[in-house]
């Protein structure tokens, strides 16, 4: 029963899965059915329209609490728990320099502004304390202001670091602080130019000395050039004492969020893939990282398909292309990875959280959740199984999951960044 | 046997000669894309198809009002060359918004195809635009 509830439990929900975003959940695991491109003459979108939640919460699975631990934020994109269980939220919005080249990169901007907050980004990180343990969150201090678009979090030998928009900067940090002492020390400057994606993620390595940030590329499919997107849709190692920096892996679209595997070491990386090739491609996906390894873009997706809107193009580049271990489905826009624990339950101990932001270039809406990858042999197994759900409703967006991160306590957290909330969600008692 | 001369607005006949220096120049700047692989020359184009759309509806407007206050027109396939250049100028627009060498080949062949359709209509609307006799 152990061994086969779960996969019951998962066949439901991809079944469920199946009504409510037309396909994008059988695009998920090892080897996602890949239909042929295509793209006529105008985009397929569908404009998130933001609600409110007003009394309204996220649903969780049966048994399981959702509750608000702090609103009125700027918007929160990622969320660190510090050793001594107070959460460290970046709020920031970045990006919005680039110029409109295109009659559509002025429908795209506009797009855009409607279907995310309209809260500026508070380029500061907040800190929320929970002192007695009871799960609400009575304390809320401003660690860090004055910064540019903060997004990646992560602590590593008793510093504090930040991936700003532009630059990787730390704090030097005790637990129990509230607020940094001292300004942001650089570490190292990261590429900024144009920022087409912005956010840079950020984690250390499991002996703290080396710091992988995630840089995005700076167009959907090299249609402003290969020339701005140099040291762009890569992962860097950084060296946390002396800020030197080379590619880690690359030819990574996007990756938003980076998390390091407990025990083994291993980096993983979610990733936003491509758009404007048809609702069912590309699928964004979960995959180690494999020092070296090119992962596709622009001239190549999920292994060796080639892209031909990538001109001139590189076979040499399609033939070292390597396929990413697990897709999520086409748009769902991965933002939030965190591996899990005991804490979470027998059943979901080993495995990660996703926080799926949800698609723009979709008619039928995908992601819009925070779901469970389990993990076997550190390789992801099996269908992901939905966790938090229930973002849309109404025809609107109530909120939409970016950063997620596990306390150790029991809990999983959950950045909302168009409600500019922190959900907390606690497992039913087992 | 003599034509009659039905004169052109002065602003008329600017507003459809405006119209193929864009439209050639749209298929001048896919051309180039399709050589060179810079994308400068298919941003270009993009704003040159757009400017052919916006531009065309200025003279199928001036047409319509015409025919609308019941003076005496000009050929009718002036009027059907414009409405044409119109739909085939939208469908080059919408086809540069597609990313990368997707706007290949249909925004080339779309270009090749205003420009023509525009040397056309100045033809048509152009063409009983001479000096001679006056009835």
């Amino acid at each position: 029963m152990n061994r086969l509830g779960p996969g019951l439990l998962a066949a439901a929900l991809l079944l469920a899965g199946c009504d409510q975003d037309g396909g994008a959940a059988r695009q998920t695991g090892a080897n996602p059915p890949l239909p042929a491109p295509q793209r006529g003459l105008f985009t397929e979108m569908a404009v998130a329209e933001p609600g409110a939640w007003g009394n309204s919460r996220p649903t969780v699975p049966a048994g399981w609490r959702i509750a608000a631990i702090a609103t009125g934020l700027k918007v929160p994109r990622q969320v660190l728990v510090l050793p001594n269980g107070d959460l460290l939220i970046a709020e920031g919005k970045g990006g919005g320099q680039e110029p409109a080249l295109r009659p559509k990169d002025f429908v795209a901007k506009l797009v855009m502004k409607a279907s995310t907050s309209s809260v500026a980004g508070g380029n500061r990180l907040t800190l929320l304390r929970d002192a007695d343990g009871d799960g609400v969150y009575e304390g809320r201090f401003v660690f860090a202001e004055g910064l540019n678009a903060p997004y990646g979090l992560a602590l590593a030998g008793g510093r504090l670091f930040v991936a700003n928009q532009d630059a990787l900067v730390s704090f030097a940090y005790t637990p129990g602080q509230t607020r940094a002492a001292a300004p942001a020390r650089l570490v190292t400057r990261l590429p900024a130019e144009i920022n087409h994606h912005w956010t840079k993620s950020l984690t250390a390595s499991a002996d703290g000395r080396t710091l992988f940030v995630g840089i995005g590329s700076n167009s959907n499919i090299a249609e402003r050039g290969m020339a701005v997107e140099e040291n762009r849709a890569m992962i860097w190692a950084v060296d946390a004492a002396t800020g030197g920096a080379r590619p880690w892996a690359t030819g990574i679209r996007n990756p938003t969020a980076l998390a390091i595997a407990p025990g083994s070491g291993q980096l993983f990386a979610v990733a936003n893939e491509r758009d404007e090739l048809g609702p069912d491609l590309v699928p964004d996906y979960l995959t180690s990282v494999r020092e070296g390894a090119f992962y596709g873009w622009p001239y190549a997706y999920w292994g060796q398909h080639p892209d031909t809107r990538v001109q001139p193009f590189r076979n040499d580049m399609l033939a070292r292309a390597v396929a990413p271990d697990y897709a999520l489905g086409s748009h769902v826009a991965p933002l939030g990875l965190a591996f899990s624990g005991p804490a979470m339950g027998a059943r979901l101990a080993d495995g990660v959280f996703i926080g799926l932001h949800g698609s723009w270039n979709r008619a039928r809406p995908a992601g819009y959740k925070v779901v469970f990858v389990a993990m076997a042999g550190g390789r992801p197994q099996g269908a992901p199984i939905d966790i938090v759900t229930g973002f849309q409703a109404g025809g609107k967006t109530l909120g939409r999951p970016a950063g997620v991160a596990v306390d150790p306590r029991g809990a999983l957290i959950v950045c909302d960044d168009l409600a500019n909330i922190i959900w907390r969600i606690v497992p039913a008692a087992s | 046997m003599q034509r009659d001369i039905i004169p052109i607005h002065p602003l008329h006949a600017a507003l459809l000669a405006g119209i193929w220096p864009l439209a050639a120049a749209a298929l001048l700047a896919d051309w180039a894309y399709n050589v060179s692989g810079e994308m400068q020359w298919s941003n270009f184009a993009a704003w040159l198809a757009t400017g052919t759309a916006l531009i065309a509806i200025l003279p199928l407007l001036w047409v319509l009002g015409a025919a609308i206050a019941g003076r005496r027109g000009r050929r009718p396939v002036y009027g059907v060359l414009l409405v044409a250049l119109l739909v085939v100028a939208v469908l080059d627009v919408l086809v540069h918004t597609r990313d990368g060498a997707a706007t290949l080949p249909d925004g080339l062949l779309l270009s090749g195809l205003l420009a023509g359709l525009a040397v056309a209509a100045n033809i048509a609307g152009l063409a009983r635009l001479r000096t001679g006799d006056v009835r």
